[in-house]
């Protein structure tokens, strides 16, 4: 019951959100934007040859992970440094 | 308030210590202490015939047992034997007659129809699906394992889904199969995507935006014929169709691979849906490519008015028995949509206790539609049979029984060495093994071997496996109180619970302090099943109309996949006439050697890019620079 209160309170708590804006209608340009970029990228599909695409999506994902490792690493240790005793820096 | 509060909690707290000090001695033997803490079990009959091990006992014993058969190594050496990752079910259903050696009582006759309707009606129930319905079928016929025990027992591992398939529980509902176009027999709906299809896991749709009808430029022939914007969402979606004929549309159509646009098949050109827009569905259906000789002014399009409800029907499952008595008994599951990825399993009537199901019918319906036949059969001979032999078990009160001198085991009769007694053959009248009332082999009984010895009593383990007697090891460990403590399942919290002891445990300091703690515990914390798929409907049906869901959208409507093909970029100029392709590197044109060279140097870039990289990001966590970096940078 605990959680289900729990459940529902963050259900109304986001429908109340939800509520305080106004309904929105994507503009032309940005429909139209997605529109073009699927043509392009169905122009482009004849270009398959000329890269490993996969291979080159796979390292970039590989970086992007690594960076994000790090740098949640980062943040851990940041914020451990403030733990008296621990930490060093108070 | 809050000092009565802490009172009652100390109270509480004191009560609960001083039960178990009292009622847990302090030596540690561990025989001694499980002997203790352990109340005798009631001996109890069983539901269940033992040599029919289609028909499984309600309860976590039997299931036991049936985990204890299919986990022998005969089993598994059949497993290997029939490939049975990719194995049918009535594959599955053979190897489990040929392994545990036992007949199964068979709902109906064959399951060839089974197989066939999974090939009609839209292709919405698989024959695994249909399998197990009717093995759910013969379940509820048989009164077995009302309260879905098989289904919170077992998972979806390999040996899970053997026991749901033997003992005819589908625990999942249907599956949405893998491939398969909903709403076949429906009215297309416009707007809002409809026809959906999921291939490998990734969900794809259709949706149509506006409807225009073909101008007579493109020939005679097509003048006036319907023409449909569509928008697709994935890869995979619906349209096009495989067949040219788009049964929908009373027309056929050919896409071209570009989306919003539609390419007459008689012609050389492109017909453009215009605006895609989602304020501007049904506004103009225009030429971003034209036709030779097409405006788009010459083909307006036709506003449609959305209509998702008869796009998208509610379903039952309407499940007609013809009983022996020649009346037929209906009854409906709850709806359901063919979009849903999964649906529920079609419900069986309750027939009335002497009637006997002679035929079983199923039905998919949908108002303003034509009910769709999905099953039709016969029940099998043998079932019959069983069904005319037990007519107690149709109605759940079916109990495998022994008796000594015709007084029941169950009720007080000593009948501690029966097992010795009788296959000493010193009286064989003696004791008698029966089952729904009928007389039955003695062996059936031998379930019962260690039933009333007091050591097995002690210990929990009262059955025995039917083929071999070997007593069955009780599916709760009795080896001490952490294991009875903490291996106890969370119930369902859809179910009502029961949390007072009573009987012999009102003995047990485990069942007045740890149990009604873990139920109280459970009901707070453990959410209902219903309760969620409610709050998570209403979580997300406010965002529908607003920013954060239309950009997602947006998003998910754009078709990113990695470029596979080698007639290079294609170039479509209006003034330069019919589309063209540059940078050509498909076999034999003079550039395939030059993209060969592209491939080789960009994997190199990529991968001293990608090294270079990693080692900057990790080094960096150290104070470290990296390759190639001259430290002088660092974050």
């Amino acid at each position: 019951m605990i959680v289900e209160w729990l459940l529902a309170l963050g259900a109304d708590m986001s429908a109340w959100f939800a509520g305080l804006q106004a309904d929105w209608t994507p503009p032309v340009f940005l429909t139209e934007f997605a529109t073009n970029l699927n043509s392009l990228l169905a122009d482009l599909n004849g270009v398959g040859v000329w890269a490993d695409w996969a291979y080159i999506l796979a390292i970039v994902g590989i970086v992007l992970a690594t960076w994000g490792i790090t740098f949640a690493i980062k943040i851990v240790r940041a914020i451990a440094s403030y733990i008296p005793f621990f930490g060093g820096a108070g | 308030m809050s000092r009565t509060l802490k009172v009652g909690v100390m109270a509480g707290l004191s009560f609960a210590l001083a039960a178990i000090f009292i009622a847990v001695p302090t030596h540690t033997d561990p025989s001694a202490y499980a002997t203790i803490i352990k109340p005798p079990i009631v001996p109890s009959p069983i539901n269940v015939l033992p040599s029919t091990v289609g028909v499984i006992s309600k309860g976590d014993v039997m299931i036991n047992f049936m985990y204890q058969a299919i986990k022998t190594p005969e089993f598994w050496e059949a497993v290997k034997r029939q490939s049975i990752g990719v194995a049918t079910s009535t594959d599955l259903q053979r190897i489990a007659v040929e392994t545990l050696d036992k007949p199964v009582v068979p709902l109906v006759r064959n399951l060839a129809p089974l197989l066939k309707v999974a090939n009609t009606a839209g292709g919405v129930l698989t024959a695994y699906s249909l399998g197990s319905f009717v093995g759910n079928g013969g379940m509820k016929l048989f009164g077995q394992d009302p309260e879905g025990a098989v289904c919170r027992s077992v998972g979806d591992d390999l040996g899970g889904i053997m026991v749901q398939l033997i003992s005819g529980q589908m625990c999942g509902g249907f599956r949405s199969p893998a491939e398969y176009v909903p709403n076949l027999d429906a009215p297309m709906q416009y707007g809002s995507p409809q026809s959906c299809v999921t291939i490998a896991g990734s969900r794809s749709c259709s949706q149509i935006l506006s409807r225009t009808t073909l101008p007579r430029a493109l020939g005679p022939s097509w003048e006036g014929v319907p023409a449909y914007c569509i928008r697709n969402t994935g890869p995979n979606a619906p349209y096009p169709p495989v067949e040219p004929m788009v049964r929908y549309l009373n027309t056929w159509q050919v896409w071209y691979n570009t989306p919003w646009t539609l390419m007459n098949g008689a012609s050389h050109g492109y017909y453009g849906c215009g605006s895609t827009s989602l304020s501007a569905l049904y506004d103009t259906v225009g030429d971003s490519a034209p036709i030779t000789g097409i405006s788009a002014s010459t083909s307006p399009a036709t506003r449609v008015d959305v209509d998702t409800v008869r796009g998208n029907p509610t379903r039952n499952f309407r499940t007609s028995v013809i009983g022996s008595d020649g009346l037929i008994y209906d009854t409906r599951s709850p709806g359901w949509t063919e979009t849903d990825s999964t649906f529920p399993v079609p419900d069986f009537p309750i027939l009335p206790p002497d009637v006997i199901p002679s035929e079983i019918q199923v039905w998919q319906e949908s108002p303003g539609l034509e009910p769709i036949p999905l099953y039709n059969e016969p029940t099998s001979p043998e079932y019959q049979t069983f069904a005319q032999r037990y007519p107690l078990c149709t109605t759940g009160s079916c109990m495998l029984d022994l008796t000594r001198n015709g007084i029941t085991c169950f009720s007080g009769n000593s009948c501690v060495n029966w097992f010795d007694e009788s296959m000493q053959g010193s009286d064989e009248s003696t004791y008698k093994c029966s089952y729904g009332g009928q007389a039955v082999s003695l062996r059936e009984c031998i379930v019962y071997k260690p039933m009333w010895n007091p050591q097995a009593q002690s210990q929990g383990n009262q059955l025995a496996k039917p083929d071999t007697g070997e007593t069955l090891p009780n599916p709760t460990p009795n080896s001490g109180k952490d294991s009875e403590t903490f291996d106890a399942p969370i119930k369902d919290p859809e179910s009502s619970r029961k949390c007072i002891p009573e009987g012999w445990g009102v003995f047990n300091p485990v069942e007045w302090v740890q149990k009604p703690v873990q139920c109280a515990m459970e009901w707070a914390f453990v959410p209902r099943a219903s309760v969620v798929n409610r709050e998570l409907e209403g979580l997300t049906a406010p965002w529908v109309n607003k920013a954060p869901a239309q950009i997602t959208n947006l998003v998910m409507g754009m078709q990113f996949q990695a470029p596979v093909g080698c007639d290079g970029i294609r170039v479509n100029v209006y003034f330069l006439g019919d589309p063209f392709h540059i940078m050509n590197a498909c076999p034999g044109s003079p550039l395939a050697g030059m993209a060969m060279w592209s491939r080789i140097f960009g994997n190199i870039i990529f991968s001293v890019y990608g090294l270079v990289a990693m080692t900057r990001y990790i080094a960096r966590v150290f104070g470290f620079s990296g390759l190639g970096s001259s430290g002088g940078d660092l974050d």
